[in-house]
């Protein structure tokens, strides 16, 4: 496959780099790329670490050689991005605000809105999910609205809660687990996006996915079995 | 069971690590020193990757409450089994078998970082995620939540099997068992091969990364091992940013302040610092073993070369595993049965 450069990430992992930025459409190929060499089953790979322009591919070195895993991955076709199929974003209900969201005054004030605007701003824009790290399914999103993008706290707090929603500069994000953090809070969702618990989904989003946010009553949200604050 | 009389500094079970998470952003984790588990592992008769004991620098005091065929394993510390009040030392590298009632006492670790202390049949703890490991920022693993161990802790254990029983005394010799610990007053040389990012780095600063020696600094972790030494300088243009990418151990990051750090068992799964270089896999072993004021040099191979260093060191483990794989024959003579377990010397 043309356009791609496959360099070894030591003894025991292959990195495919794609064009170096981030855009949804690299992100694409990258997706199509990661389905495709899932699809191949080749011998002695082991896991694919999707990013916004690379995959990487982990090996078994006993079963495979970094020359051999190249032969096979440049063999590669993935089918065009645009064939690829494009699901259902995933939804996520937030619970804005309030004692859900300290920081929405705040950000609101910084950004000469009223709490309402924020939130529809922040609910209106589908999100891409260019890929989970930095803790168990924490999702890098991309596709923030720019009228809503507030700076970190000076002082980070020493705990956020789990399911809480943050804008982060010009990201925002959600935390799985509960951490230290520094985002500007503005709501929290009841469900988990990590739950180890659950053998079959522990992970409720995927690299690849789209998000929407969807603003839910506090009703609602202890409906779907959020934590009451 | 085995219950913990002292937990030790940081002690928790560890096994081969968690696999096919990483896409999801949890931490493989498992053993620091996969070659110490693997040997203690097969010393009492387990799979190489069965979860253990890994615990660095102090570890814990336990008392066994049946009879249990055990290893210690990695860095050197001297064992104290405590029979009945009466106090005799064992040796490491060996399968030994504790009475009940027994208490292994170990002292600090003298050389290289972290023990592992496996029993035979393994830890009866249920996996979370395909593994034992304790993963204390997924909050998995372990007995509980990922948590390290704790004094009153109870870890369930396998009933003592007959073939067990039959492993007592095999052992490896200390050269063996030690070949992969620091030396002291030596830098520790890690074979490397190129990063992703080699270009991050001026022809001089790739001369500084491979040449010089690097401390490992005091806020090092299962995470991942911080240097402190000269500053790597970065090509025009570059400077220890990039488009945060996938992470794996083995990496050695180089962020903005040129100081690196390899990234180890628990690392994350992303980052958005340089690769540079990356550690051969046969000498991840030895970077589990680093403790805070060793040093350590970076020494260039090609990733074909640390393939073949790696799959040297499989084999050499593999025929361990099987001369420690006792012959048992049973003999009849007269009404006696005599059951006798043959095993070969390593060779390796």
């Amino acid at each position: 496959m043309d356009g791609i450069k496959i360099v070894p990430a030591g003894d025991s992992a292959v990195s495919v780099r794609f064009e170096e930025r981030i855009s949804p459409e690299i992100h694409r190929r990258v997706m199509a790329f990661d389905r495709a060499v899932e699809e191949a089953d080749i011998a002695g790979a082991l896991e694919r670490v999707p990013s916004y322009s690379a995959l990487l591919v982990t090996y078994d070195p006993v079963l495979t050689s970094f020359d051999a895993l190249c032969a096979r991955l440049f063999e590669i076709e993935p089918r065009p991005a645009a064939e690829t199929l494009k699901r259902a974003p995933v939804e996520l209900p937030v619970l804005y605000g309030g004692r859900y969201g300290e920081d929405l005054p705040s950000v609101a004030a910084e950004r000469g809105m009223s709490e309402e605007e924020v939130v529809s701003i922040h609910s209106s824009a589908e999100y891409l999910v260019y890929m989970l790290g930095f803790t168990p399914g924490f999702p890098y999103l991309g596709g923030m609205d720019g009228r809503i993008a507030s700076p970190r706290l000076k002082t980070p707090r020493t705990r956020v809660r789990a399911g809480s929603v943050g804008i982060a500069g010009a990201q925002t994000g959600v935390y799985p687990v509960d951490s230290p953090g520094g985002w500007r809070l503005i709501g929290r969702t009841p469900l988990s996006l990590y739950d180890a618990e659950n053998a079959e989904k522990p992970f409720f989003l995927s690299a690849g996915d789209t998000l929407v946010f969807r603003p839910v009553s506090e009703e609602e949200y202890l409906d779907l079995g959020g934590e009451k604050l | 069971m085995i219950e913990v009389l002292s937990p030790g500094l940081f002690s928790t079970i560890q096994d081969g690590g968690r696999q096919g998470y990483m896409r999801y952003g949890l931490s493989r984790s498992g053993a620091m020193d996969e070659r110490s588990l693997a040997l203690a592992n097969i010393l009492v008769g387990n799979g190489p990757t069965e979860g253990a004991i890994e615990a660095p620098l102090i570890p814990p005091a336990l008392r066994f409450g049946e009879d249990t065929l055990f290893a210690v394993t990695g860095a050197r510390t001297e064992l104290t089994l405590s029979s009945g009040g009466v106090k005799k030392t064992v040796p490491m590298y060996a399968a030994v078998l504790a009475n009940a009632g027994d208490e292994l006492f170990c002292g600090p670790v003298t050389l290289g970082c972290r023990a592992y202390i496996a029993v035979a049949g393994g830890f009866a703890i249920e996996k979370a995620l395909g593994s034992v490991s304790a993963d204390g920022r997924a909050r998995i693993g372990g007995l509980s939540g990922g948590e390290k161990l704790k004094r009153g802790d109870v870890l369930p254990t396998h009933p003592l099997g007959r073939e067990a029983a039959l492993r007592r005394g095999l052992s490896v010799s200390a050269a063996f068992g030690e070949a992969a610990l620091p030396r002291s007053g030596q830098a520790a040389v890690l074979r490397a091969v190129p990063g992703p990012q080699a270009d991050a780095l001026s022809k001089r600063g790739m001369e500084t990364l491979l040449s010089r020696e690097y401390t490992v600094a005091a806020d090092s972790d299962r995470m991942g091992i911080r240097f402190e030494g000269e500053q790597v300088e970065f090509a025009p243009e570059a400077d220890g940013n990039i488009i945060t990418d996938a992470v794996v151990r083995g990496a050695v990051q180089l962020p903005p302040s040129g100081l690196p750090i390899l990234m180890t068992a628990a690392c994350q799964t992303t980052g958005g610092y340089a690769k540079p270089l990356f550690a051969a896999t046969c000498d991840l072993p030895l970077a589990g073993q680093l403790r805070p004021g060793d040093t350590v040099r970076f020494s260039a191979v090609t990733a074909d070369e640390a393939r073949a260093a790696l799959l040297e060191e499989r084999a050499c483990m593999e025929r361990a595993r099987a001369s420690l794989s006792p012959l048992c024959l049973r003999v009849n003579v007269g009404r006696e049965t005599y059951e006798i377990a043959v095993c070969e010397e390593i060779l390796c």
